[in-house]
């Protein structure tokens, strides 16, 4: 009988042995998938991350290509307009030039290389004939220097064109739109 | 029971997160989307309107050879002044801007598809404007554009261009 029990004691023992190493087993096994949950989850934010990162950057860069060209171009025309507004050109407004000054500097030997730029050219809107002495006022396109230099990248700005007219015996100034074409040598 | 709870505990974030996500792109969409249908501010365009603002019109006001600028008469037609030479000064504007535009920006064959320039007068940029000129040769583009204040007490007239440029 007590033999009986003791063995009866001994497999109750065994079994709640098996019980709880089963039990560990399960245990550790849900703690390893939390993990992997975990981790899948963490892998799915960083990726997320990762791609709103590589929106935004591929958005800003856009931008700043854009913001460049922009840069480029307001340098460009501020020195077109330095050199419209220079004594030599300017009618004494903004984005003014003295067509009557252009002909007078037109082919001037003493201002060759002055400028520090490989071309700068007058025109009208109107059309392209070249101004000279006898032609003016009633031409088109007034050439002030030309390097004649083959890599050049030309500046456009627009310019009001003025020059001295008599009417009714009284002095006026007439002011029409053009162009002045700065060309700068690229190296 | 508990697990069951839990679970519907993590649906519900699950869909929380999935739904902040949704409205955040859709945001970010908007704004990037109303971006490209802006007019972009454009220095060529600000350097036209500055030249063509000199530009001598056929009209003058005080006395013959005086002619108006532009500038002036765009001021003398919101008035609602007349020429000398009896002329309507809005007429005179509108063959002015639309010669200068065709010289400029001429359509058909060249890299420009269409432009549109607006004149209005308003006392501040939020408040009402009241337009007196609207040259519309713009047809259905979005392109480079800049504006221009003439001050006329106690507001300003603003000068607006909008030009499409093709490839």
């Amino acid at each position: 009988m007590v033999k009986n029990n003791i063995m009866w004691m001994k497999k109750t023992k065994c079994q709640m042995k098996i019980q709880k190493s089963s039990d560990f087993c399960l245990s550790r096994c849900r703690g390893q998938l939390k993990i992997k949950q975990m981790s899948f989850m963490l892998l799915a934010v960083v990726l997320f991350f990762i791609i709103v990162g590589l929106f935004f950057i591929s958005f800003s860069f856009s931008r700043l290509k854009q913001d460049a060209t922009t840069l480029n171009k307001e340098n460009a025309i501020a020195t077109a307009l330095r050199l419209a507004g220079s004594p030599e050109f300017s009618c004494g407004k903004d984005y003014c030039i003295s067509l009557d000054k252009a002909m007078a500097l037109r082919g001037m030997s003493s201002y060759s290389g002055f400028w520090g730029v490989s071309s700068i050219e007058i025109w009208k809107l109107s059309g392209n004939r070249n101004c000279t002495i006898s032609n003016y006022p009633d031409c088109d396109v007034i050439v002030i220097a030309n390097n004649k230099d083959a890599n050049q990248i030309l500046t456009p700005l627009f310019v009001s064109l003025c020059r001295k007219e008599v009417e009714n015996n009284a002095v006026y100034d007439k002011c029409e739109l053009g162009k002045l074409l700065v060309g700068y040598k690229v190296e | 029971m508990i697990k069951r709870t839990k679970a519907q505990e993590e649906i519900i974030g699950f869909v929380i997160i999935v739904v902040i996500v949704v409205v955040v792109g859709v945001v970010l969409l908007g704004i990037s989307l109303r971006r490209n249908v802006e007019v972009s501010n454009s220095p060529e365009i600000e350097n036209f309107l500055e030249a063509s603002m000199l530009t001598t019109t056929e009209c003058a006001i005080n006395y013959m050879p005086q002619y108006e600028d532009l500038q002036g008469l765009i001021k003398t037609c919101y008035k609602g002044d007349m020429c000398l030479d009896g002329k309507n000064s809005c007429q005179v504007l509108n063959t002015t801007i639309s010669r200068i535009m065709e010289s400029a920006f001429p359509l058909g064959g060249t890299m420009y598809k269409g432009y549109r320039i607006l004149l209005y007068y308003s006392t501040n940029a939020s408040e009402s404007r009241n337009t007196f000129y609207d040259l519309d040769r713009l047809g259905n583009c979005t392109g480079i554009g800049a504006e221009k204040f003439i001050p006329q007490d106690p507001g300003n007239i603003i000068v607006e261009l909008e030009v499409c440029v093709g490839d």
